[in-house]
Order: C-alpha cells, then sequence, then structure tokens
C-alpha cells in the first residue's frame, strides 16, 4: 500500500531541487551556528556577557524605528564609501602608471609597504590629529582598500600578455585603445577580486575609525554608546546592520562592476 | 624604400638562430620565406617589426607603417571580432570598408561575435583583415593560413593579393604553392647547425 504521508527523503528532494546542495549545506551550517550561539547564551545566561540570537532578532525589529537610526546608517554609508571610491580611482591610476614605469613603482613602494604594515589604529590616532571625526571613516577607508586596489592593479598589468604588448606597438596603438582593450581585460580578474576584498575591509577600518574618533550621528557612535553602557543587545544589532549593509552594497557594487566589463566587451 | 638586412645575428641563449643573415626586399614586393622550422624565419619577421632587436648587424629602410599577421593570432578573445579591428584602425576607416573586407574573408556573419566563439579558422581570418585593414607600407604575415581549408584559403589569398597591390609583403610559409599563388619571390633560409 502506497503512503499517503510524504517522506522526508522526497521533502528532502523538493527542497534540493528549490536550492542546489552547496545552498543547503551552507543554510544548514548557519543554522547550526545559530543553535550553537543559542544555546552559548542560555547556559551562559548573563545578558551583558553574551545575548541569545532571538534577543537580537527582536531588537532588529524596532531599532530602525528609533530616531537618528537612517541618519546614522546614511552618515556611515557614505563616508566608508567615499572612502572605497577613492581608494579604486587612486589604487586603479596609480597601479597602471606603477605597472607601465619602474620607477614610479619603485618610488610608492615604501609609501605601500607602510601603509600595508602599520596597524589601522596607529593611523586613526594620527588621523584624528590631521582631521575631522566626521571626515575619518573617509580617510582610514581609503588607506586601507588603497594598498590592496593597487597592489592587484599592479600585479594585473605585469601579467600583461607580452604579446599583445607587441601587437599593439606594430600596429602602433594608442594608449586610450590600449588600456580599453589590452590592459583592462588583464586587470579584470585581479581588480574584481581587490574590489570584493577592498569592500569588506573598507567597513571593517571605517566602523573601527568611526568607534575611535566618534563622529556625532554615525554608526561608530551607536556602537560606542552601546559598550559604555553595556547595551550587549544594541551592540550586537549594530554588528549585524553593519553585515548586511557591507554584503548588500558588495553585492551590488560587484553585480555593476561585471556587468560594466560585460558592456565594455559589447563594445 | 627597399628593406635591406646586413649581417644580422641573433642568439637566444647559446642558440644561434640568424648569423650573419643578408637579405633585400624591394619595395612593393611580395617575397614568400621558406624555410624548416627552426630556422629563424620568425625571428627575422620578428626584426623586420621592430619587437626583437638584432645582436648585431643592422635593418636599414624599416618603414613606419606596419601590420602583420603573426603565427599566434593575438586577438582580443573576450571582445567582439569588430572591435578587435577597430582597436587598430584610424577611425577613417568606415565600417563598410570593414564590413566589406569580413565579407570577402567569409566573416560577415561574425563581426559582433565574441573572438573566442570563433573557430581557429575563423580567429586567422580575423587577424588577417586587421591586418589588411591597417593602413600600412608592410605587411608581414607567418603562416597566416594555418588552419584554413583549400577553398577558404583561396579565397583569403585572392583578397590578400588585391588588398596588398602596391604593398611590400612578406609570407613566411611552408607551403611551395604559395609563392607561385601570389606571384612571389622566394627567400629560402636554412638552419644554422
Amino acid at each position: 500500500m502506497k503512503n499517503p504521508l510524504p517522506s522526508v527523503e522526497h521533502f528532502l528532494r523538493i527542497l534540493s531541487t528549490m536550492f542546489n546542495r552547496s545552498m543547503l549545506q551552507k543554510t544548514a551550517a548557519v543554522l547550526i551556528a545559530l543553535g550553537v550561539w543559542q544555546a552559548a547564551a542560555m547556559l551562559l545566561d548573563q545578558k551583558i556577557l553574551l545575548v541569545s540570537p532571538v534577543a537580537v532578532l527582536i531588537r532588529l525589529t524596532n531599532i530602525w524605528i528609533e530616531e537618528g537610526f537612517f541618519a546614522s546608517v546614511w552618515f556611515s554609508f557614505c563616508r566608508i564609501v567615499a572612502g572605497f571610491f577613492l581608494a579604486l580611482a587612486a589604487g586603479l591610476l596609480l597601479g597602471i602608471v606603477a605597472g607601465k614605469f619602474r620607477k614610479v613603482e619603485i618610488f610608492l613602494w615604501p609609501f605601500i609597504l607602510t601603509i600595508k604594515s602599520v596597524p589601522v589604529a596607529s593611523f586613526i590616532v594620527l588621523a584624528l590629529i590631521w582631521l575631522s571625526s566626521a571626515k575619518l571613516s573617509v580617510f582610514i577607508s581609503f588607506l586601507m582598500v588603497l594598498p590592496i586596489i593597487y597592489t592587484n592593479v599592479l600585479n594585473g598589468i605585469k601579467n600583461t600578455d607580452v604579446r599583445m604588448t607587441q601587437m599593439a606597438d606594430v600596429f602602433q596603438v594608442k594608449w586610450n585603445r590600449r588600456l580599453l582593450y589590452i590592459w583592462l581585460p588583464q586587470i579584470k580578474p585581479f581588480l574584481l577580486s581587490a574590489c570584493s576584498i577592498g569592500l569588506g575591509l573598507s567597513w571593517k577600518a571605517g566602523i573601527a575609525a568611526e568607534i575611535i574618533g566618534i563622529p556625532d550621528g554615525s554608526i561608530g557612535e551607536a556602537l560606542y554608546n552601546a559598550k559604555v553602557y553595556f547595551n550587549t543587545v544594541d551592540l550586537f544589532s549594530w554588528t549585524v546592520i553593519i553585515v548586511v549593509i557591507s554584503i548588500l552594497f558588495e553585492k551590488l557594487f560587484m553585480m555593476l562592476l561585471k556587468q560594466m566589463f560585460a558592456g565594455w566587451e559589447r563594445l | 624604400m627597399d628593406i635591406v638586412v646586413k649581417n644580422v645575428c641573433k642568439s637566444f641563449g647559446d642558440k644561434k638562430v640568424l648569423e650573419n643573415f643578408n637579405a633585400c626586399f624591394s619595395a612593393g614586393s611580395r617575397t614568400c620565406i621558406m624555410g624548416p622550422s627552426g630556422c629563424g624565419k620568425t625571428t627575422l619577421a620578428h626584426i623586420l617589426l621592430g619587437i626583437v632587436k638584432p645582436d648585431s648587424g643592422s635593418v636599414e629602410g624599416i618603414l613606419r607603417k606596419m601590420s602583420a599577421v603573426f603565427q599566434e593570432d593575438r586577438l582580443s578573445e573576450d571582445f567582439s571580432v569588430l572591435s578587435n579591428v577597430r582597436m587598430v584602425t584610424e577611425k577613417s576607416v568606415s565600417k563598410a570598408e570593414i564590413e566589406a573586407c569580413f565579407s570577402a574573408l567569409g566573416l560577415e556573419k561574425s563581426i559582433h561575435l565574441p573572438v573566442r566563439e570563433l573557430s581557429g579558422g575563423m580567429k586567422r581570418r580575423v587577424a588577417i583583415a586587421r591586418a589588411l585593414l591597417t593602413d600600412s607600407d608592410l605587411i608581414v604575415m607567418d603562416e597566416p593560413f594555418k588552419g584554413l581549408d583549400d577553398t577558404t584559403k583561396q579565397q583569403v589569398i585572392s583578397y590578400i593579393r588585391q588588398k596588398t597591390a602596391g604593398k611590400t609583403l612578406l609570407l613566411i610559409s611552408h607551403d611551395e604553392e604559395d609563392a607561385p599563388a601570389f606571384e612571389a619571390n622566394i627567400l629560402r633560409m636554412e638552419s644554422i647547425s
């Protein structure tokens, strides 16, 4: 006799057609991690030390209706993204020039090495002396992303197919066409990878700068206040908000960047 | 102006490729360079194109406007056939001229396709089209008919002859029939053992 109830296996098969195997595995991993977090919070039972994911979820449902929420998000978003775009433009330009002129690469080497090696906190404290706290996250995001974009673009230019360069020399191809048809396609994979890493880092560094600089009406200030008042649930909630905004912006930007390259190639 | 190659020597590491090589290519002539693999045909072509510098000797009368079909296609794979040609041609070359060239080479349906989607023979013809559409006085073609069937090859030869009239053409080939097909002089090179 046929079983009228669908089996677990049947249910899983339907699910697997909806999501691919990898996505299911990742979802399961996230659910397990949340379960571990919930269990740890319940065992510890100290809201100041560790809040539960349920408490964070509840807080997230009402944090956005509080006065100044969107203003804080907008304040930090604009500055961190501005820092990223400045680093992208400067890194592209410097990377291309350094890739073409060895002397420029040598000249820039100590600067890039310094930025890479010095701890971000040192830069933040130093920058606080030079800049207002409101501009701090722009500068710090810029500084942390610049070496990533620069190094990747430089590697891309150095890996340019010498045969294509020779072809361009023989045909006397102008520099703007070389940029469009030879250099940019060569640096594309390097640039995509650099942007993906750089976007995440810009948020980490930018928020760190805001927590130290405490500019009025920023996410950093909200996080700082949460720490001062031992409001751990707010601390976790703001962290979730930062992660979500960072991931969403990264996905959107990477999609646009890939579309831009695809449009270029269809020219 | 004639191109005169005088006592050119070229080695790659310990391997001598050209030793006191001499040749003269008259302005507007067609020359078919033949010889066994590794005898230095491509090296000579690269020296004439200015890609490789000779260790000693000189090349006189090098023309400023040059184009080439390299041994490899050297095309931007992600870009369309049209973009690959537009990359090197002057703005004065009209779309109609480009389309006429593609049509003559049997590429009219591939003009907007990315190069990576083309077959080996089609890529070869794109490289030929690129060389022919460029304003040049010297055209160097290194095994341009690789991967082409006989019918297509005859069609391409006829078009190359038409488009290169009055220009200096150097054709590197292993096919004995290519020189008569182009009514070209033959320059035979020998391997240096």
